[in-house]
């Protein structure tokens, strides 16, 4: 007799150890709905970053884009100068003496005549009221 | 809770899950190695972290800046903006000198890392020889220049080589557009746009610009990060100036003189032009001949065989100082009308020589006993009868009037290196100064100083500040002229309209009738001067001056003509005919008519 309640006594202990080592864990809906939370939060955790490293790239392609207008703006601006300069070489007295000559056949004037205005008397050139010396 | 299949099941609202059946085997918490070896485990992950931990705050929080330093320096290079030097117009706003950027080809030799390689490469574009460019490649430095201030073109094919530690930066070149004109005065700048003569040492503060400073982030390849070029210090444009020279009329001057030089085989030739008015220095030129072709082929104004005119690099008007003769007559007879101790038509008796202090003086050609009015004795250029005026106005009064026409002392211009000229005091004179004095032979003066002497005779008796500077350009591109002041009284204006008369007619009927400028009335002097040497005179060596101004009766230029060393060797004959050749282009440039 004692044998069977030994027994029993075994089982029941061991079946309470085994009761303590089980948890109550939630139901499918609740842990899909976590599973969802979790990805999600994940989701949304890569898409900032990709969205972020998306507005970086943008961000850099559009520097690049300054850059490169500036760039040319520095280009211009050295051609500008650098037509500056020509125009200043083109505009020297010896080169447009060279070209006068040298390509169109001017030469200096050898004689330089001035002519000399008579004065004009007061109202010679009216031919109004106040023209009193026609 | 049930058991089924080998498998506890627990409930929760109806839903089951497989859980394990059988419970973890445990080793016991007991087992002393197994907690030695765990607690050994620990103290050294512990140590670890510690040490990173230390580590951490030693990079961090003590030594930060250094690791700081050490990575803005892998990321961050710095480029100097160069500051562009002003610009300097001529005063119809032509441009005499501009700054323009020029790239600049440096090496960083610590990238290099096959110099040979590299120079062989790069040799044959820059022009630069091999075993050049493999020491430059090899120095152990990081920043050497390998080609300065070239052109857009050569920097761009020396880029697209690609070459490691190879890189350009902007540098800023100075242009001369026609330097032909502009050597003599506007001088020149350094590597470093820093004005070392002429002009460009003289208003040196006035044009150098600013450096500035960049930063531009760069990946280790090299490659410029975007966005990541950032002007911390701005440069700045330094001011540009507007000087009072006229190009054409530079030009006009510098052939006309360079013609000369050649047709009486003088050895240099200068001018200087100014509008008395104003004390604006219009043309200011300096020639010389030189038997070797210059490597700028610009440079040359006219060429005969092998002589070749061209600008001398000193500005011979300012700088060198010869004995005048004649034309110093100038102070001696303006003295003696201010004195009122003889008038125009006073009449003198004139010598065939004159002993002064023991030395006997002559006039240029040998005459007897004669006498010449005050008038004639200018326009003949007598050297007896201007000693026999200076001996009635006294040594002192003539070294005052001297000082007073601007000889021996510098002009207002303060051109880098401009001399004061050589004029003894009274006190040191010996007994034949006043002879030698009057007549320009015991001084030293330069041709601005002529110049600006005359200018006085020219503009009614004042003397104006003699100037190069017009004006110097606004930020908004206006010009804001320069204000130079009010002129000095030198002389009355009875005086001066005297001498006024006087100097016509040494263009009328004395020694400078070649300075006629057809329709104008000219006033003005001839000089000849031997050169002296060694306490003595070079045989058969003169200077040959003429300084004049038109129209007389109201001056509006007055000019100068040196001609050193002349075969023809007369100031009337030398100088006076391209002082007219150079009035008569002046005249029609400006466009000055005859009555004015």
């Amino acid at each position: 007799m004692s044998t069977p309640v030994r027994q029993r006594a075994i089982k029941s202990q061991k079946l309470k150890k085994e009761l303590n080592q089980l948890k109550v864990i939630q139901g499918k809906k609740e842990r899909n709905l976590t599973v969802l939370i979790y990805g999600l939060v994940v989701f949304i955790i890569f898409a900032t970053l990709f969205v972020t490293v998306l507005g970086h790239a943008l961000v850099a392609e559009q520097q690049i884009k300054i850059d490169n207008l500036n760039a040319q703006v520095s280009k211009l601006e050295q051609t500008h100068q650098s037509l500056t300069v020509k125009l200043a070489q083109a505009k020297a007295p010896s080169k447009i003496e060279q070209k006068a000559t040298q390509l169109y056949n001017m030469a200096p004037p050898s004689t330089i005549i001035f002519l000399q205005a008579s004065p004009v008397k007061k109202g010679s050139s009216g031919s109004g009221q106040g023209a009193s010396n026609p | 809770m049930r058991v089924k299949d080998g498998f506890f099941y627990a409930t929760n609202s109806g839903n089951r899950e497989k859980v394990s059946k059988k419970p973890k085997k445990r080793r016991s918490g007991k087992d002393p190695i197994l907690k030695y070896r765990s607690s050994m485990l620990l103290v050294i992950f512990l140590l670890i972290f510690l040490a990173l931990i230390g580590r951490l705050i030693q990079v961090q929080a003590i030594n930060y800046q250094k690791y700081a330093a050490y990575g803005e320096a892998e990321l961050t290079h710095k480029i100097e903006l160069p500051g562009m030097r002003g610009t300097i117009y001529d005063r119809n706003g032509n441009i005499l000198a501009i700054s323009i950027p020029a790239p600049t080809i440096v090496a960083d030799p610590y990238q290099i890392t096959d110099p040979t390689k590299e120079a062989e490469v790069l040799s044959p574009v820059v022009g630069i020889g091999v075993s050049q460019l493999i020491s430059l490649l090899s120095m152990k430095a990081g920043f050497v220049y390998i080609a300065r201030e070239i052109s857009q073109s050569l920097a761009q094919k020396i880029m697209s080589l690609h070459l490691l530690g190879i890189s350009e930066i902007q540098e800023s070149k100075r242009v001369y557009p026609d330097p032909e004109i502009t050597a003599s005065f506007l001088g020149n700048v350094n590597a470093d746009q820093t004005g070392i003569s002429g002009l460009e040492l003289q208003l040196n503060s006035l044009l150098k610009g600013k450096s500035g400073l960049a930063i531009v982030d760069k990946s280790p390849t090299g490659a410029d990060l975007p966005g990541g070029y950032k002007v911390v210090i701005p440069s700045h444009q330094g001011q540009s100036i507007v000087l009072s020279i006229d190009s054409s009329l530079q030009w006009e001057v510098e052939q006309l003189l360079a013609n000369d030089v050649l047709s009486t085989n003088a050895k240099d030739a200068f001018a200087t032009i100014e509008d008395p008015k104003t004390g604006a220095i219009l043309a200011m030129a300096s020639v010389v001949v030189v038997s070797k072709a210059p490597e700028n082929k610009n440079l040359i104004i006219a060429q005969s065989g092998n002589k070749y005119v061209v600008p001398d690099t000193v500005n011979l008007p300012v700088i060198d100082v010869f004995e005048p003769g004649s034309v110093m007559k100038v102070a001696t007879m303006a003295g003696a009308l201010t004195f009122n101790l003889v008038n125009p038509q006073s009449v003198l008796n004139i010598p065939s020589q004159l002993m002064v202090g023991g030395w006997a003086f002559h006039d240029a050609e040998s005459h007897g006993d004669i006498q010449m009015s005050v008038t004639q004795i200018l326009a003949q250029s007598s050297n007896i009868g201007t000693i026999e005026i200076a001996q009635m106005l006294g040594a002192q009064r003539l070294y005052e009037f001297l000082r007073k026409f601007g000889f021996g002392k510098p002009t207002s211009l303060a051109f880098p290196g401009e001399s004061p000229g050589l004029l003894p005091p009274p006190a040191l004179w010996s007994g034949s100064t006043i002879g030698s004095m009057p007549i320009g032979q015991a001084e030293g003066v330069t041709q601005l100083q002529i110049v600006n002497a005359y200018s006085v005779i020219a503009d009614s008796g004042i003397m104006m500040p003699l100037h190069l500077i017009d004006g110097i350009v606004q930020p908004d591109g206006s010009i804001k002229k320069v204000a130079w002041g009010p002129g000095t009284r030198v002389i009355s204006k009875s005086v001066d309209s005297e001498l006024i008369n006087m100097f016509e007619q040494v263009v009328k009927n004395g020694t400078g009738v070649e300075a006629v400028v057809p329709g104008y009335v000219v006033a003005g002097k001839t000089g000849t001067a031997q050169i002296p040497k060694n306490g003595g005179y070079i045989p058969g060596a003169f200077m040959a001056t003429f300084v004049g101004f038109l129209p007389a009766g109201n001056a509006a230029l007055v000019g100068a003509v040196t001609v050193d060393r002349p075969n023809n060797f007369y100031g009337g004959s030398a100088a006076a005919p391209v002082f007219s050749q150079i009035m008569q282009y002046a005249v029609t440039h400006f466009q000055i008519a005859p009555g004015d």
